[in-house]
């Protein structure tokens, strides 16, 4: 699933770069493109890094990678949204989780100049998010005469779908580079899904030593919808080539 | 122009790529949990008879609780720090942080007291149930399933015998078990209680000039300081085992209160759960006993350290239309109490006052599933 998103992903970017070749004049005569790539990087991660601002609060915003295909003279866009994360740790009990998660968007935009080198958009957006956590657990309980193997694995999936409105608003440091934030609010549906496996191994050492083996399994699927609202504290670097 | 564009577009690229990809990795050489049950000793529990007690103490330690198997109630609330976590926020079952700070557990033996930040709950055997069903903290989704779990595991048969004469494992009979263990763990033996037990340290009676024993000159200066000069105690009444109000009172008022810590508030705390604009903002009042050790504060653990709380009530006061009355001027205005880095210093030395160490090292408390 993840593998075909990305797919899609990558082919909508390679399309729409195809059409960025083209220059036009503008009025003053000198020669402008009549089309525009923007790409942005959601710099917070990285303020946080260097600051070692350990304890703030996380950016909501899943969005580390932004783009944008601009017709310059009308001002609008096709836009497009990447963030993925990936995590795995393993703690002093042996309890492993691997967690990942894809945010995906593209939708339209238009941008207004609005002065001193500020610029304002306005948008919508579609977006897809899935969300995949895996653990492993193993435990072993002595108690009296018996010895409780267990070992737990579970899988949870979220997968959410939706549209809504983006606000941006970006300031012009030099004629290709911005510094913007956005504000989203995304209605979604949603569907989430656990799925737990436990196999657990029971001896008893008086009994001679029988080993009894359980299975038992837990699969549950929600379904529902949410609001989601960012607000403007996600801080990207936009760099125009 | 076009490549520097592209190098400099490039470099940013990877730089967030190897942002986003976090792997930790810190593989145990053994890779699981091996415990040893050991329940050969009786203690006396000060809510529960000894059976009884035993049984909720293994029901509070056993990863067997969450959906997975990862967690149980001790895993956030940690014995040698007050039954509270050392994160800003802790890990459910799958790792995903909760929203809030892991409160302490300590004297909520007194009955019809406000629980969880946001006091949603006032029955102890009710709410020692929450998390256990709580999607992100240990995932189990029906009472079935609970009792289904503890029946698998071998030990809880006899364990049920002797708490409650037959073996019988119902739903209601591990909430009360659960409960009887959380309400016996009580703290009342720091420094400042001993000395409130012995009559050197009243409510009545609090004058900064008198010597207490058993307290150095310093926390002696933020004994006078936390009840007189900066009137602490007006919030957090330290006479009373639950850490506010007097020992009756149990209204909203005077449990959930306003402390002007933002302006506008991500987590409205009460509002959020009754919906009323004038509950926005609002948290319960937090038991000062043992608070050295359940850093970091706030309902999200927005402080690392006790002088960054003082600090907050020093000059970060936040205006707020709900913020509580003792914390405003006479126009109004959220306090500004200019408190000096000595004051702060004798405050935590006073606060260090109240820690309980016998508590945080107390083997009827602790988890009986010990490592091999």
């Amino acid at each position: 699933m993840l593998n075909k998103i990305l797919l899609c992903f990558a082919l909508f970017l390679s399309a729409v770069s195809m059409y960025a070749q083209d220059y036009t004049v503008n009025t003053s005569g000198a020669k402008q493109p009549k089309y525009s790539h923007y790409v942005g990087v959601q710099i917070n991660p990285l303020f946080k890094q260097i600051l070692s601002l350990g304890n703030t609060d996380d950016v909501d915003n899943p969005f580390l990678l932004k783009y944008a295909f601009r017709e310059n003279r009308s001002k609008r866009e096709i836009t497009a949204g990447l963030g993925y994360s990936l995590s795995n740790s393993t703690d002093q009990d042996g309890f492993e989780s691997t967690n990942s998660d894809l945010s995906l968007r593209v939708g339209v935009a238009k941008k207004y100049d609005i002065g001193r080198g500020f610029e304002v958009g306005i948008g919508v957006d579609a977006i897809v998010n899935a969300r995949s956590i895996n653990t492993v657990n193993v435990q072993s309980n002595s108690f009296g005469q018996f010895v409780d193997s267990t070992i737990t694995k579970s899988n949870s999936t979220l997968l959410s779908m939706g549209v809504g409105p983006q606000i941006t608003f970006s300031y012009n440091i030099t004629p290709n580079i911005q510094l913007g934030t956005e504000m989203t609010y995304y209605y979604q549906y949603s569907t989430d899904k656990l799925n737990v496996e436990s196999k657990n191994y029971r001896s008893d050492s008086f009994g001679g030593g029988t080993v009894i083996l359980t299975t038992s399994s837990v699969n549950e699927e929600d379904k529902g919808n949410m609001v989601n609202l960012n607000i403007p504290v996600a801080l990207f670097l936009i760099i125009r080539f | 122009m076009k490549t520097k564009s592209f190098l400099v577009t490039a470099g940013i690229l990877l730089l967030s790529i190897t942002l986003s990809i976090s792997c930790s990795k810190d593989l145990d050489a053994n890779g699981s949990n091996s415990t040893t049950l050991k329940l050969d000793d009786q203690y006396n529990y000060m809510m529960a008879s000894p059976a009884m007690g035993q049984l909720g103490r293994v029901l509070f330690y056993d990863k067997f609780l969450s959906v997975n198997n990862a967690v149980s109630c001790g895993s956030c609330h940690l014995q040698t720090l007050a039954f509270s976590d050392h994160g800003q926020f802790s890990e459910g079952f799958e790792n995903i942080t909760t929203n809030r700070n892991t409160p302490p557990i300590q004297n909520l033996f007194e009955p019809d007291q406000a629980l969880f930040w946001d006091g949603r709950e006032r029955v102890l055997q009710t709410m020692v149930m929450k998390p256990v069903f709580n999607h992100v903290e240990m995932g189990m989704s029906n009472a079935t399933q609970v009792v289904n779990k503890v029946k698998g595991r071998a030990y809880y048969e006899e364990l049920f015998e002797k708490a409650f004469g037959d073996n019988e494992i119902s739903f209601n009979r591990i909430a009360q078990a659960l409960g009887s263990f959380t309400s016996s763990i009580v703290s009342q033996d720091s420094r400042f209680d001993q000395n409130f037990m012995f009559g050197f340290i009243t409510p009545d009676f609090v004058n900064p000039q008198m010597q207490i024993p058993n307290f150095t000159p310093i926390e002696q200066e933020g004994f006078g300081l936390f009840f007189n000069k900066y009137n602490c105690g007006s919030c957090h009444n330290l006479f009373s085992s639950k850490g506010y109000g007097d020992f009756t009172s149990t209204t909203a008022g005077e449990e959930l209160v306003n402390i002007g810590l933002d302006r506008d508030y991500n987590d409205d705390g009460r509002g959020t759960l009754t919906g009323d604009n004038q509950d926005n903002g609002k948290f319960k009042i937090p038991n000062l006993r043992n608070v050295e050790l359940t850093g970091p504060y706030m309902h999200d653990g927005r402080f690392s350290t006790l002088e960054e709380v003082i600090g907050h009530y020093s000059t970060g006061i936040e205006g707020h239309p709900n913020l509580d009355d003792r914390l405003k001027d006479e126009n109004g205005k959220p306090l500004v109490l200019n408190i000096t880095e000595a004051e702060k210093g004798a405050l935590v030395a006073f606060l260090g006052t109240l820690t309980d160490r016998k508590f945080t090292t107390d083997p009827k408390f602790s988890d009986p599933f010990k490592k091999n």
